[in-house]
């Protein structure tokens, strides 16, 4: 038996690192904690900088996760402002590029993700400096388009249309969220947006980005379409952020490779963004990039350093809006999911889908239906068949 | 245990219930748009723990608790 650790390092101080300290404390722990952060500010938030309105993201008060005094509480040694560079293993420590080592006796990752950017100029979005760029581009175009119709990409076309922009949305697959939705709803999507004026161009990747902010953009596609417009947002996903682990000897397999307790090695674990465990509940590796599970994460490493050894099985949550539209999703589903309508809302539109896999529903879907959604989480496991017969009865 | 007194944050909701399901005595969501509501104010000693995991939870920090 290892004795409980006295010093930990938690590398990234974002949400799931913010929520590893918190537990930690709210458990009990007195020891060190050194918290590493590559970002001046504080712990904040990330998803409101694309779900809301781009001119009411002010400034960091908006979105802190934590005021002076829950960081007094927390009593950390802050690194603001300096990455890690190396993590040494075997020697028990965390070197920054400022040079410092910082020992450690239990090591948490919690690194993020980095946006996938495109050769010319085209603004991603992950930090605060980003929505602040993107906010400007938003007040000085009429035209921006958007590459890539992910969940962030939609969420930046509606942002941009509710501030009056015109917007073109170009991604290489079929629909929008195609892959984090399924057809039926990604159809409702691509109605939904178009009704609000967005004009897509699926089916085709993008070949170039050539210009410059005073002069406006030309983006080339793969079909020798060639788009004209003010700013290019690209929003093509993300990578999670282990570059600084290349020689650590840890396994990296889509992000921090883990076991089902978070664990990547003795004494290291992973959380967030950055980490891909096994989820025992849905027999698979995963790695999820949601809010929520950053949080949750960030929770079950603090219990399973202080030696709890639980395994982290949750049902991952997701949630995006857009315009009058809240989609919220329990469970682990994709294009590739059967799809059965289980409730509709005549009043407001609203509907509940399940996902299902191999006969077992893996996920439930509800669009402004948030109430009964949190009913149909309980359906994430059941066979798909008897869940169809239950609601063709009600 | 001293007692606790919630503040929930309607503007920040999100709706994702996940306060519900860690204290369904405490919290519900209105049936039209899923945006929290509180059935107590001042819960019980006994709901302290599930509170202050709604609490950490939140995926929208919507909730906020002072010692009352």
């Amino acid at each position: 038996m290892t004795p409980p650790p006295h010093r930990i390092a938690i590398v990234g101080a974002s949400a799931a690192g913010l929520s590893t300290c918190q537990a930690l404390r709210d458990n009990g722990y007195a020891g060190e904690i050194a918290l590493i952060g590559a970002e001046p500010e504080p712990p904040y938030d990330r998803p409101p900088l694309s779900k809301t309105r781009s001119d009411t993201v002010a400034c960091l008060t908006d979105v802190a996760l934590a005021d002076e005094a829950e960081l007094g509480r927390l009593d950390l040694d802050l690194r603001l402002g300096t990455a890690a560079s190396r993590l040494d293993v075997e020697g028990r420590q965390v070197i920054l590029d400022s040079g410092t080592a910082i020992a450690w006796d239990a090591c948490v990752i919690a690194t993020g993700a980095a946006p996938v950017t495109l050769p010319g100029n085209g603004m991603t979005l992950r930090t605060l400096d980003d929505a602040a760029r993107i906010g400007a581009a938003l007040r000085a175009a009429r035209h921006v388009t958007i590459i890539g119709a992910g969940v962030l990409g939609c969420e930046l076309a509606a942002l941009a249309r509710q501030a009056g922009v015109a917007v073109t949305v170009l991604d290489p697959q079929a629909g929008p969220m195609l892959d984090r939705v399924g057809r039926q709803v990604s159809k409702r999507l691509k109605a939904l947006h178009q009704g609000h004026g967005v004009a897509f161009h699926f089916g085709n990747g993008v070949e170039t980005i050539q210009g410059n902010d005073a002069h406006g953009y030309t983006v080339a596609t793969s079909d020798g379409t060639r788009l004209e417009t003010d700013r290019v947002l690209v929003a093509i996903g993300c990578r999670p952020t282990v570059g600084w682990l290349a020689d650590s000897g840890l396994t990296l397999d889509n992000g921090v490779f883990c076991n089902a307790f978070c664990e990547a090695a003795p004494g290291i674990y992973a959380a967030g963004d950055v980490a891909n465990w096994h989820n025992p509940r849905f027999g698979r590796q995963m790695r999820i990039e949601h809010r929520m599970n950053a949080t949750e994460q960030g929770m079950a490493v603090a219990a399973n350093i202080l030696g709890a050894r639980r395994v982290f099985d949750p049902i991952p949550f997701f949630w995006s809006d857009q315009y009058d539209a809240k989609i919220q999703v329990h469970g682990v589903i994709d294009g590739s999911c059967d799809e059965d309508l289980l409730e509709t809302n005549s009043q407001n539109g609203g509907f509940v889908i399940a996902y299902s896999r191999n006969g077992t529903v893996d996920g439930v879907l509800g669009w402004n239906m948030a109430r009964a959604l949190r009913k149909a989480r309980a359906l994430v496991g059941q066979d798909r068949s008897a869940v169809i017969t239950q609601f063709a009865r009600t | 245990m001293a007692k606790l007194k919630i503040f929930i944050d309607q503007d920040k909701c999100v709706g994702a219930g996940q306060c519900v399901f860690a204290a369904p005595e405490v919290f519900d969501q209105r049936e039209d748009d899923g945006i929290v509501e509180l059935l107590a104010e001042e819960p019980e000693e006994s709901q302290h723990g599930a509170v202050m995991q709604a609490v950490r939870l939140c995926p929208a920090k919507a909730i906020r608790v002072e010692e009352a």
